[in-house]
């Protein structure tokens, strides 16, 4: 009888298509997901009680976004926890290389990528994994994090710098091409690479 | 160096769909150039798409919206939605009736009246003789509690719209602070505001006039609308156009007026639009089906190619 309406439409729509990645950008500030859960739960029941206006509008994603950053770095600083440890820009492949080595292997391409992201530099990270969890053009990132547009594309291209080398150290992409060339002979020594 | 920067800044801005026709192109020859080239980019690609996964945490999606969902959306349910079958409303109608035969007991020869308000969003009521009242968000409905025994009648503060099931032994009536509309078998919208009451009949016959009965009453049928103001019944020329949009969430132009649909959208959204006079006149055709307003006016600019923007709580149109 009672139909429900478009907005309660849009809303649930917003949420499934988004929740995910939110949880997991707060995650790289929190690193705790039942916290980042609760961020991002909060923002959205938020939007319902103050933005309803706003839904099913396409910066609505993008104000997401930088609700979850503003959200997790106040509870942060009320937790007083010290999340983030400034690293020299420079040192940052070999520390890539220098903690993979030090941890237990992992065969995984994800996995190891995962790794990879966790490691590179604070700044280089979270423009990176904002740009890939959000979608949102240079401008869009470069205004939700009040940098310059030509430093979102720098910290992009470092991103990807780093990443390309530690995929060659590490042989990710290339253990595709030989599976095809080599067959199951290497299925069963994936695990050895590390 | 620097070319090998610039055609991996080209490639990651392809990858974000940001590439410009010029630079796709240069990367286009710069891939035909080397079969190196190719697997470059292939890697880059690689890690580009593996990046959007890697970063994904598991969390417990269900879980969520439902927690989400009882805090918004379920939160309101228990004042919008009164019907028995909703299981929230089970508690509130068995209050209701507690009430209502507390009422009854304490008071006998009274008749109670059962005020339903739509407080946060529009209120269907289903009535014992099947008979569905809708009222608009802010509107009140007060049913007796004796309804459908001797007499049909409800009061109405606001707008409802009313479709009735026919019984002629009992006919249906709604009054309002100033009118008496009777039913004939129908369905009519009744339109109670501040200084006028205004009545349009979609379906069937009704009879509209004061609340005293002092004015001969008027009889409208199908698409016709009268409104009583002051002391004054007159008929006028129905607007059927947007009048249930409140309703149905859909509103429907065509070449319709631009002051038209300014007034259709203020009465929708409760927003107003100002127009210019000069552009008052500009046709606009298009259909809204529960659309937010920041949508709307969206769509409003794309159609009439002017410059229309949701300011402070009011929608300003422009060239």
């Amino acid at each position: 009888m009672e139909e429900t309406l478009a907005i309660e439409k849009e809303f649930k729509l917003l949420f499934s298509r988004n929740y995910r990645q939110l949880c997991s950008y707060a995650y790289t500030f929190l690193k705790d997901i039942d916290s980042s859960e609760d961020v991002v739960q909060e923002i959205f029941i938020k939007i319902w009680e103050k933005q309803k206006m706003a839904i099913g509008t396409t910066q609505l994603k993008y104000y997401l976004f930088s609700a979850v950053r503003n959200n997790c770095l106040t509870r942060i600083q009320k937790d007083k926890r010290n999340f983030l440890q400034e690293l020299n820009d420079e040192d940052a492949a070999e520390e890539i290389k220098l903690a993979l080595e030090s941890n237990e292997p992992i065969s995984n391409t994800r996995d190891l990528i995962a790794k990879a992201m966790n490691l590179l530099p604070p700044k280089c990270r979270e423009v990176f994994l904002l740009s890939r969890l959000s979608g949102q053009t240079y401008l869009q990132i470069a205004d939700s994090l009040g940098i310059s547009v030509k430093t979102v594309e720098n910290q992009m291209g470092k991103a990807i710098k780093l990443l390309k080398i530690f995929a060659k150290e590490h042989n990710i992409y290339s253990i595709m091409l030989c599976l095809i060339y080599f067959g199951s002979y290497f299925l069963e020594n994936i695990g050895v690479f590390h | 160096m620097d070319d090998k920067v610039q055609i991996q800044e080209i490639i990651i801005r392809h990858l974000n769909g940001e590439a410009s026709q010029e630079e796709n192109l240069q990367l286009d020859q710069w891939l035909a150039q080397s079969p190196d080239h190719v697997q470059e980019f292939e890697l880059i690609k690689n890690i580009w798409e593996d990046t959007a996964t890697a970063a994904l945490i598991p969390v417990n999606e269900p879980k969520a919206w439902e927690n989400i969902r009882s805090q918004t959306i379920g939160n309101e349910t228990k004042v919008i939605k009164l019907f028995p079958w909703k299981k929230t409303w089970s508690i509130a109608a068995a209050v209701l009736l507690l009430i209502t035969v507390g009422y009854f007991i304490l008071k006998p020869s009274e008749t109670a009246w059962q005020e339903t308000i739509a407080r946060d969003g529009n209120k269907k009521i289903r009535l014992g003789d099947g008979t569905l009242i809708s009222i608009r968000k802010g509107s009140t409905i007060a049913i007796p509690q004796n309804y459908g025994t001797a007499i049909r009648q409800v009061k109405l503060t606001g707008e409802g719209y009313f479709e009735v099931t026919h019984n002629a032994q009992k006919p249906f009536s709604v009054i309002t602070d100033k009118s008496l509309v009777k039913d004939i078998g129908t369905a009519f919208l009744v339109k109670s505001s501040g200084e006028k009451d205004e009545v349009t009949v979609m379906e069937g016959e009704v009879s509209f006039c004061d609340k005293k009965e002092t004015l001969s009453p008027i009889l409208m049928k199908a698409n016709e609308s009268a409104t009583l103001f002051n002391t004054t019944l007159q008929k006028n020329k129905a607007d059927t156009g947007n009048i249930l949009s409140w309703r149905s969430g859909i509103l429907v132009f065509q070449n319709t007026a631009l002051a038209k649909v300014a007034k259709d959208i203020k009465d929708y959204y409760n927003i107003p639009m100002e127009v210019p006079a000069r552009l008052a006149t500009t046709e606009i055709t298009a259909t809204f089906n529960n659309e937010s307003l920041a949508q709307v006016v969206k769509e409003l600019g794309l159609l009439t190619g002017l410059a229309i923007q949701l300011n402070n709580n009011k929608i300003v149109v422009a060239e």
